[in-house]
């Protein structure tokens, strides 16, 4: 009983009844069937596409300071109270045409921390719509909950 | 007061390569390196952490893509590991100074976990068997498929003790929120050894799991006014280029020669936050 069961191409890790393998079976033949872009690839992009985007805004800050300045002495302690009030600072500073390096570093931190909380928004959305699955609606919103809170902190 | 920028950018480049060779991490190498050269350890933890949002985003965005990570898992382990994380890096920002050497210890003892991990190459089982899934596990549908390319089969599992594994993920939450760390060797170990998941998944499930950890901690430590932009952007930098070089590399250098130079720097690493801790080195 303590064997791996092989059908074709599958490999089950656990000991399942006839009815399991057939479920497991279509389920099988349902991912091969998925197209390569769905929300899962979705997903993984906002996540790559998020440090990417955070990594050039925060190069482009260093490299006006260094236009700026002639120096690449940075110095400087962020003293906005929380994430919030940080996002809607950076936010202004740089589309007020206000741009300074310090601006553009802080937009490229607050890019930076908004990807992984998107992405637990995004799997939030799909528990919900796509699966339909009460148990991690409630589990995702619970981290979903905590997440925005200690955004707001202090 | 702080490095030169240079000298950080290469010093966070380097642990980027080596965490990322070593599937160690490039936080635990880079924030013993940063207050060797004179940053005070609660900044160089803000920073850390922050770089970790970047690096474990990065490569766990080629994972999701390949299904391999077990977003269910993933999502029910950060119900632990945030508040975790919240808890870890409140304590590090109301420590007080004088406080400091908990913090060097915990870092040597970390580090220590590591060595040894790496030292006796422990890695779980390819193919975990799971002979009955407890109830809690079952009723949290636990379960997953995925494709193994070096096989060419559909492998499909079952995960085991959720509640022991939440409760321990909970713990490894406090520490990457202290210490500003990724913690992904203990995230994994809790997978394989506790949840009795195959280490494929649990690899890639971790780096899943670490970047939303990261961002609770880097939330507190922003409040708390440690985030040092002129530390931060080019750790930030460093870091995350050198992750993606380090992943290049693995696959073209011999595996024994990183391993036992990187053996040594975590040793000579341990050795000097202990001796930071117990006040012989300042």
């Amino acid at each position: 009983m303590k064997e791996v069961t092989e059908i074709d191409d599958i490999m089950i890790t656990f000991p399942a009844t006839s009815d399991e393998k057939k479920v497991i079976q279509e389920q099988v033949d349902e991912i091969k069937s998925r197209h390569a872009l769905d929300l899962e690839a979705a997903l993984s992009y906002v996540l790559l596409y998020g440090v990417i985007t955070s990594l050039i805004i925060i190069t482009a800050g260093v490299v006006l300071f260094v236009y700026q300045n002639r120096t690449l002495d940075i110095n400087q302690l962020i003293h906005t109270a929380n994430f919030a009030q940080f996002t809607a600072t950076s936010f202004s500073t740089v589309f007020s045409r206000k741009i300074s390096p310090f601006a553009l570093i802080s937009l490229g931190i607050v890019v930076l921390m908004l990807t992984p909380y998107l992405r637990v928004v995004s799997s939030w959305i799909y528990f919900t719509v796509k699966e339909k699955n009460v148990k991690y609606f409630f589990i995702t919103l619970w981290v979903l909950i905590l997440l925005t809170l200690s955004l707001f902190l202090r | 007061m702080l490095p030169d920028f240079l000298s950080l950018l290469a010093i966070s480049f380097t642990a980027g390569i080596l965490g990322a060779m070593t599937g160690i991490g490039g936080g635990i190498v880079l924030i013993p390196v940063l207050t060797l050269i004179g940053v005070p350890i609660k900044y160089a933890i803000a920073a850390s952490i922050m770089s970790t949002i970047a690096t474990s985003s990065g490569s766990a965005s080629a994972y999701v893509r390949d299904r391999l990570s077990n977003i269910r898992i993933g999502m029910y382990l950060e119900m632990f590991t945030v508040p975790g994380a919240i808890l870890g890096a409140t304590i590090a920002v109301i420590l007080p100074t004088r406080y400091d050497f908990i913090l060097f210890f915990s870092f040597a003892a970390v580090l220590l976990v590591s060595w040894q991990q790496l030292l006796f190459r422990r890695k779980g089982e390819e193919h975990p068997f799971v002979e009955k899934q407890d109830r809690v596990s079952r009723w949290l549908g636990m379960e997953g498929i995925y494709f193994e390319k070096s096989s060419n089969k559909w492998i499909c599992y079952k995960a085991n003790r959720a509640a022991q594994g939440g409760a321990a993920m909970f713990g490894v939450g406090i520490i990457a929120g202290l210490l500003g760390i990724g913690a992904g060797a203990l995230k994994v170990s809790v997978m394989d050894l506790i949840m009795r998941m195959s280490s494929k998944v649990s690899t890639t499930t971790s780096n899943f799991i670490i970047g939303v950890t990261a961002l609770a901690g880097s939330s507190v430590f922003l409040a708390a006014g440690l985030v040092n932009v002129g530390l931060v952007a080019p750790v930030m930098m460093g870091v995350t280029v050198g992750a993606i070089v380090g992943t290049r590399l693995l696959v073209k250098m011999r595996n024994s020669q990183i391993r036992v130079m990187f053996l040594f720097v975590l040793l000579s690493l341990a050795l000097e936050m202990i001796l930071r801790g117990a006040g012989v080195l300042h």
